[in-house]
């Protein structure tokens, strides 16, 4: 299967399992309503009964937000607190979650929501470890690229004539960073859709899911860079979309209606990345 | 005695030497008194980063005091070593650490040989001259050169010394030095202080040491600068470029001439590209490194606008020249600060439209012109004179051209203007008690220096603007500016333009609360917040019993029926600042009323019976005082429109969704 064809799988398997997608939707939005549903209550304790609240309502307005920051900063601080230790358990919960999006992507029928839990379940410890591999291997990415460049950007601002060449140096770094976050990023949702195919060892599968990568890179980089190609687009339009809404709360519920779609589409695309990525490994013959 | 007066020959001889010299005498009449001229022939050695100047100055003693010697600043000495008071007790300036700093890194002025003409006669002060150091008695600093006279020079005398003196070039510190082959010289000659009367009554130079936190404070007088460099520089300098001269052996000398400035700098790199254009008789001319040249026409648009503004609402700038000095990032150091017909500004490859911090720093570094430029009060001990007053124009200009709400940052739908960050670069500080504002820059610290000198003045300034209004205080500027500008003013002298200007204010005790409160917001340590903290509506009791005088006549009323309504809106003074208010109460038909509150009780409670429900107050409605510390708390409304709540709330939701898919990446 080429590049064009494993898109398009990715899209129809994207597609038919909507309702994985949106499983996965619903757990994010109720863990990101609990961090909201007390920005809320944090705000309307402090400031909820000023006039000044309303200046808020078309525009950012630096006054109001910089005298409430000053004055009720330290009642946001736990707020802070709390969204780490949420991410760093979602990160955790997003194994079984990717767990159970690759065993959807991997079922050629439509898989349904027993199914993906029981993905989830079952495959949850092996993915565990190679995300854990994988990560490593991103912080090691990430320090060799970063860590050599940030103690040569600040020398490089008196060192270059001009400024500009130091702007092209992290620009092309971060091409470069993220280049290198794709392959893995291929490498590891390929080493996890072997592992989900062939159930050889995690050891087994990041070998063979570099090989497969190895094989047909360009493929796989097509398929990822495809759909990041798409939620680049999503994201523009997005912005583009929100300075017009209005804001009455029929304006907020529309900008929420539109955000939600957005965040939806993401994850459906995410899905639809694991189809493309599925389908290729099956044209790789990695089941021989 | 070294010399006899000649005092009777002294025009004819005056006149004879300053022809001698050069100096050139082009205005019809004088702006200023001069009483520093300096003519100075400077020549740049860029292999050895270092220059060799002979300067002839002519000082006119024009105080009533005899004056027996006469002291320089030498502020290239600051960065000799770093037993100096400027880099004593720290290792880091501006960022910028120095104790890596190779042998050439450094910078030191020398002065070889004075020659002393007076009355006729010459005489060598070479031996005489003596380091002092009249601010900390560190004998390391040597940022303060003393000359004594030998005999003392007369009210109304006029003494001219030649100095031969030679400086190495620092990399770059404190604005002054070399950045590869980028250079800008400021304070970088033996340039005399000012002899003027002290806080004590006292005539007596006031010739600080170079601390950091300061800037600098000098006397008026005439600029001929003959600059040699090589060839291949483009420079920039204060004044108008009189001649150039290719000398054949790959120097170039351009003679340069000024009037009525404190100062003079100059600025040379090979890279610069040179971008003009005029407002009126004004000619302007940007150095902008290549990098930036893209970026130039908003250095100049805001410029000219900033000619046009001050030129309406506080008066003429008189000189017909404006140079602005971009320099390459990596000389950054350079930028940002003021010089007399010459400003250093900065910005970033590709700097967007959006941030306009290009046109805010040009704007105020511009504005210097007039206040230090031309109403040259002492950087040093009363910054707020500078640069509170350069703060407020930037943000009014800034505001004007850009329009308010969004002429400072307007990018990706965060948009604020100028005097709102002025505003909370004070009220956001971790402490707004931490002193005063009148005091030296030397007492402020790093962190505090530009929220109390930069934008508290400026707010201050602002809250009396909105008090008396635009057109008034235009009125006080200028008054202050036409009395004041080339002269060295002090802060009690804008408090008497002020208190003048309040006391014909048809509200006379209204004029005084005014003037007290710039008075206090610049003189005291205290703070401005005023609060609406309660609003309760209560129905009493609907009239039980009998009414009437005559019993055959008596009412009976059982109480039943609708009550009155009792309201009441609790406001309190939560800072120590005592300052009358407005506060405006609406109620549930519409309706509102003005009630002003003398502010000197901490907490008050107006009372309102048998009207409609009071719905909301608020103080300060119009908000006029930007001095108080927290807008929000300022007004109640037991209708609270949570829409806007709502709007931040979907917005968090939908960033923490983002961030968790992002890091679903990770996994």
């Amino acid at each position: 299967m080429n590049f064009t064809g494993a898109f398009f799988q990715g899209f129809a398997v994207g597609i038919r399992q909507w309702r994985i997608t949106a499983i996965v939707y619903f757990i994010q939005l109720c863990l990101a309503l609990t961090v909201g549903m007390q920005v809320y209550e944090v705000m309307k304790a402090s400031i909820g009964q000023s006039l000044e609240v309303n200046k808020l309502l078309d525009t950012y307005d630096h006054t109001v937000w910089m005298d409430f920051l000053k004055v009720h900063g330290a009642s946001i601080t736990p707020l802070l607190g709390e969204l780490r230790w949420l991410l760093l358990v979602w990160i955790l919960f997003s194994v079984f979650i990717d767990s159970g999006l690759l065993y959807a992507a991997a079922t050629p029928k439509q898989a349904t929501a027993r199914s993906f839990w029981q993905g989830g379940a079952a495959y949850f410890f092996p993915f565990l470890k190679i995300s854990l591999f994988f990560l490593i291997l991103f912080l090691v990415w990430t320090v060799v690229l970063w860590v050599p460049l940030a103690l040569f950007f600040q020398p490089s601002l008196q060192y270059f004539p001009s400024e500009k060449y130091t702007v092209w140096l992290a620009g092309m770094a971060g091409c470069i960073w993220l280049a290198g976050i794709g392959v893995l990023f291929v490498w590891s949702v390929l080493s996890r859709i072997h592992h989900l195919l062939q159930g050889r060892s995690v050891l087994a599968s990041i070998q063979n899911g570099g090989r497969i990568f190895r094989k047909s890179k360009v493929r796989f980089l097509g398929i990822l860079t495809g759909f990041a190609v798409l939620q680049v687009l999503l994201l523009m339009l997005y912005f583009k979309m929100e300075p017009f809404s209005s804001m009455t709360s029929g304006g907020i519920l529309a900008l929420f209606g539109a955000q939600q779609g957005f965040s939806f589409l993401r994850i459906q695309l995410r899905q639809m990345v694991y189809g493309g990525m599925a389908a290729g490994v099956g044209a790789s013959g990695s089941n021989k | 005695m070294m010399f006899q007066p000649f005092r009777s020959l002294l025009p004819v001889f005056s006149l004879f030497f300053v022809g001698q010299m050069g100096f050139s005498q082009t205005s019809p009449a004088p702006l200023s008194l001069r009483p520093a001229n300096y003519d100075i022939r400077v020549t740049l050695d860029d292999h050895t980063k270092s220059i060799d100047a002979i300067q002839i100055v002519r000082f006119t003693n024009q105080s009533p005091e005899p004056i027996s010697y006469l002291r320089f600043y030498m502020y290239f000495n600051a960065f000799k070593n770093t037993e100096s008071t400027f880099l004593k007790g720290t290792s880091n300036i501006f960022g910028q650490g120095f104790a890596d700093r190779s042998q050439d890194e450094w910078g030191w002025i020398n002065v070889e040989k004075i020659d002393c003409a007076w009355g006729g006669e010459k005489a060598d002060l070479t031996a005489a001259m003596r380091y002092v150091q009249p601010d900390d008695g560190n004998k390391s600093d040597q940022s303060v050169l003393e000359i004594p006279l030998g005999k003392a020079l007369l009210p109304g005398e006029t003494v001219e010394l030649q100095m031969k003196w030679h400086a190495k070039v620092p990399k770059t510190i404190a604005r002054a030095g070399y950045s590869k082959d980028f250079y800008l010289f400021c304070h970088w000659f033996p340039q005399l202080g000012v002899f003027e009367k002290n806080n004590a009554g006292v005539w007596d130079w006031n010739c600080h040491q170079f601390f950091r936190q300061t800037e600098f404070y000098a006397d008026f007088g005439v600029y001929d600068v003959h600059i040699t460099t090589g060839d291949q520089f483009v420079m920039g300098a204060s004044g108008s470029l009189q001649s150039e001269k290719n000398n054949g052996n790959g120097t170039i000398t351009r003679d340069y001439h000024v009037e009525d400035v404190i100062d003079f700098a100059w600025s040379v790199y090979p890279a610069f590209t040179v971008q003009e254009d005029r407002w009126k008789d004004v000619q302007i001319r940007l150095l902008i490194a290549p990098e930036h040249a893209n970026l130039g026409y908003r250095y100049i648009s805001a410029l000219k606008f900033a000619l046009e503004y001050l030129d309406q609402h506080v008066g003429k700038y008189p000189y017909p020249t404006i140079t602005v000095v971009d320099p390459p990032f990596h000389g950054l150091r350079s930028g940002l600060m003021e010089y007399p017909t010459l400003i250093t500004v900065g910005t970033f490859y590709e700097m967007p439209d959006g941030i306009r911090t290009i046109e805010s720093l040009v704007v105020h570094e511009f504005v210097h012109q007039y206040f230090m430029g031309m109403v040259a009060s002492n950087e040093k001990e009363e910054p707020w004179l500078d640069e509170g007053f350069v703060t407020y124009f930037e943000d009014r200009i800034i505001d004007a051209a850009y329009g308010p709400k969004h002429s400072l940052i307007d990018i990706f739908g965060i948009s604020f203007d100028n005097r709102e960050q002025t505003r909370v670069e004070y009220t956001t500080m971790s402490n707004p008690r931490e002193g005063i504002v009148a005091r030296p820059g030397w007492l402020f610290s790093e962190s505090n220096h530009k929220s109390l000198i930069y934008s508290k003045t400026a707010t201050t300034l602002r809250t009396v603007q909105e008090l008396v209004g635009e057109a008034k205080m235009d009125h006080i500027i200028q008054s202050y500016f036409e009395q004041w500008k080339f002269k060295h003013p002090r802060g009690h002298d804008f408090m008497a333009v002020l208190k003048t200007a309040m006391t014909l204010e048809p509200d006379t005790i209204w004029g005084q609360q005014v003037y007290g409160l710039f008075q206090k917001s610049i003189y005291e340590a205290v703070v401005l917040d005023y609060a609406v903290t309660h609003i309760t509506n209560e129905e009493l009791f609907a009239p039980q019993g009998i009414f009437g005088d005559q019993p055959a006549a008596f009412v009976y009323q059982d109480g039943t029926g609708p009550g009155p309504v009792l309201s009441r809106v609790e406001v309190q003074r939560k800072g120590e600042w005592v300052f009358p208010v407005e506060l405006l109460v609406t109620f549930e038909d519409g309706s509102t009323q003005t009630l002003h509150w003398s502010g000197e009780e901490g907490l008050k409670v107006f009372e309102f019976v048998g009207g409609p429900k009071v719905v909301s107050a608020q103080i300060d409605p119009q908000h006029k005082i930007g001095l108080d510390i927290d807008t929000n708390n300022n007004s109640m409304t037991l209708h609270p429109q949570t829409t806007s709540l709502w709007k931040y709330v979907v917005k968090t939701i939908f960033a923490v969704q983002q961030l968790m898919q992002t890091l679903s990446f990770l996994s």
